[in-house]
């Protein structure tokens, strides 16, 4: 009995010191790997987890990553004060985007409130691009002061009271500033 | 129970629509954040001792199964009726634990169930950001609570039923039992 019993302690033993181990050996030139998966290591800059180059898929998707570019010149009816301006997005990830809603207040220098945008649900198909159409009223005023700020190359406008919501997650900023470079295509 | 556990995460939790999703057992855990499958390697280990534990577990409890009157029954039974026990009762304690924690921290998770989780607005830079989180314990996890039952239960009806069964000579030490005769 005693035999079974030393039997059945080494038995634990090995069973717990055995991955324990190997996963030590394995990771001996990447301690920090023990912890941190591959792909955050890629993601970091890090490399492979035994120090190899490696590109997971997360990776990827984050190096594929593009803002919004515009697309053509907004469109703008001075009867309505209305206005739309579309952006093309592509997604890259491994699933599809779906973009429920969008809605800010649009402010000028100072905070001088412009207007209002929006933007209609979308679905994106992961790999594929999409056309986010933005819209929204502005007053004339505002598109006046936005014409000769574009026309410079440098448009100051922030968009306040920011939400959006997307698969299923709500997110509500209360303001992010300096958007005139996304708007005019610029860096 | 091994083999469901492979295939099934015991407990899941999805943030959005699946936008994050965590797939939780002592058998295998990954986690999916846009899509993508991730393993932290330490927890890969885990999950492989609790495999190799459970496996020798069953071979135990099946050799013990076949020889449940001899005298070395009782510490094969007594290897493998535990762990179970124990790894079901651990993981809904880490799990509790888990889920206290991130309430002390204003984050409620659900353990089975939906609610909206919101993340406080130090953690995001003034964003208020807010999700549908919910939390259920899958099939495999019954699946695992009965194996448990049923090692306690062969625990029990070895005291009860098998142990009044076994010799008592076969019990004692057949060295001294044997000198006793001599000597008669």
């Amino acid at each position: 009995m005693d035999k079974v019993k030393i039997a059945l302690t080494i038995l634990s033993i090995a069973i717990v010191v055995a991955p324990i181990a190997g996963l030590a050996y394995v990771y001996r030139n990447n301690p920090i790997g023990i912890v941190l998966p591959p792909q955050f290591q890629d993601l970091l800059g890090g490399g492979g987890s035994n120090g190899s180059q490696s590109s997971s898929q997360l990776s990827q998707s984050i190096s594929h990553f593009q803002m919004p570019q515009a697309i053509g010149q907004p469109q703008y009816d001075s009867a309505t004060g209305a206005f739309s301006y579309p952006f093309n997005f592509t997604n890259p990830l491994t699933s599809q985007i779906s973009i429920n809603h969008f809605s800010a207040e649009v402010v000028g220098e100072n905070n001088t409130p412009l207007g209002d945008v929006s933007i209609q649900p979308i679905n994106i198909a992961p790999g594929a691009s999409g056309i986010i159409n933005a819209t929204g009223t502005l007053s004339q005023s505002a598109i006046n002061q936005l014409e000769a700020e574009y026309q410079s190359g440098n448009l100051n406008i922030s968009l306040e009271n920011v939400t959006v919501n997307f698969g299923g997650i709500n997110i509500q900023i209360p303001q992010i500033n300096n958007i005139g470079s996304l708007v005019t295509g610029g860096t | 129970m091994l083999v469901i556990s492979l295939f099934e995460p015991w407990w899941q939790l999805t943030i959005g629509q699946d936008f994050i999703r965590i797939n939780a057992s002592p058998i295998y855990t990954n986690f999916g954040l846009f899509g993508d499958q991730f393993t932290i390697p330490l927890i890969w280990a885990l999950n492989l001792i609790t495999i190799l534990t459970f496996t020798a577990c069953g071979l135990v409890m099946l050799i013990y199964s076949l020889v449940p009157t001899k005298p070395y029954a009782k510490q094969l039974l007594g290897f493998s009726w535990k762990k179970p026990l124990y790894t079901v009762v651990s993981f809904i304690v880490l799990l509790v634990v888990i889920v206290l924690v991130a309430g002390h921290f204003g984050v409620n998770i659900p353990l089975n169930g939906s609610a909206t989780a919101t993340i406080p607005g130090s953690w995001t830079s003034g964003a208020t950001v807010s999700a549908l989180v919910s939390g259920s314990f899958q099939l495999s996890f019954y699946f695992a609570i009965a194996g448990a039952a049923l090692c306690l239960a062969a625990r029990l009806y070895h005291g009860h039923i098998l142990q009044p069964l076994i010799k008592p000579e076969t019990i004692a030490n057949p060295t001294a039992s044997a000198a006793t005769e001599g000597l008669s």
